[in-house]
């Protein structure tokens, strides 16, 4: 069995930006769905903590942590690669080997978006295991659940009874995004109106889905 | 939950599926003949949701049909 809270806690550090958002907002529907909770540095809403304080809170009160190293490499001519996703890896990555248990329990998931490419750029890296969402909502979701699933079968309790297959959870996604996108009027709001959402009323927007859609199943089992 | 016909891009093909069906109704190869196919399938009491790649409602192309006119096909 788990532990409540830090076993389940996974912190997110991937990019804020707007093409950015659509993987961001899979990857917290895709947590949730397997059972764990995602902690983005943006779903709090405090001008009295610095961001750096908020990183390094998450990073000793999540287990487990999904950092994704896209935006290392620069995408254009003339523009500077991001170093803050590989910086707040770097700080994890040293609670992990220098901290005090539970920290040296921590679980590590380094994505990438095409493969082969974080290795080029962060070459001191190179023999961990790093996987490759491509820029898909789909490939994430599969790489996401393939991760959760290989940590969860070395647990005492093993796979959980209806752990969902990939192809499950992609078809959760495509259900709950229009749900979400639509208003009480029956109209759709756009992608980006969704994705500007805080991540908080998201993250409770993705709770409220689950618990309802759980239900529905129920029903239409019985 | 309502009940839908989604138009889904997967795998280069184009999926259409009731939201409450475990399987597609029918998969095509081209995004046309899907929708036009969700239509049919709909005959105008359901809504047809038509996804982008990564999964969103394309609010250009999705047909909308009110809560009201679902139930009252039920």
């Amino acid at each position: 069995m788990l532990r409540e809270d830090y076993d389940r806690k996974v912190f997110i550090n991937c990019p804020f930006s707007p093409d950015h958002q659509e993987l961001l907002r899979a990857m917290v529907f895709a947590i949730h769905r397997l059972g764990f909770i995602a902690c983005v540095a943006s779903q709090e809403s405090d001008s009295g903590e610095l961001r750096m304080e908020k990183i390094k809170r998450f990073i000793r009160e999540c287990r487990h942590s999904i950092h994704d190293l896209s935006l290392v490499a620069a995408a254009k001519k003339g523009e500077l690669a991001r170093m803050n996703m590989p910086y707040e890896l770097g700080l994890d990555l040293g609670a992990r080997w220098y901290g005090p248990t539970p920290l040296d329990q921590k679980r590590t998931l380094v994505l990438e978006k095409r493969r082969g490419s974080v290795k080029k750029a962060l070459s001191d890296h190179a023999g961990f295991d790093i996987r490759a969402h491509e820029g898909s909502v789909d490939t994430l979701i599969r790489e996401l659940r393939a991760h959760f699933y290989a940590f969860l079968s070395g647990q005492p309790g093993g796979i959980p009874k209806g752990f969902p297959l990939h192809d499950q959870i992609w078809n959760e996604w495509v259900e709950f995004v229009p749900w979400l996108q639509s208003r009480p009027d029956g109209s759709l709001r756009s992608a980006e109106e969704i994705q500007s959402m805080e991540v908080a009323e998201f993250k409770d927007k993705v709770g409220e889905w689950l618990e309802a859609y759980f239900e529905w199943l129920e029903a239409l089992e019985s | 939950m309502p009940r839908m016909i989604h138009v889904i891009p997967r795998h280069g093909r184009w999926r259409v599926k009731w939201s409450d069906g475990k399987r597609a109704l029918r998969l095509l190869s081209k995004e046309q003949e899907a929708i036009r196919f969700a239509k049919e399938r709909s005959a105008g009491r359901y809504s047809v949701i038509v996804h982008t790649p990564g999964g969103f409602a394309d609010t250009q192309r999705s047909i909308v049909v009110s809560k009201k006119k679902v139930a009252a096909a039920h």
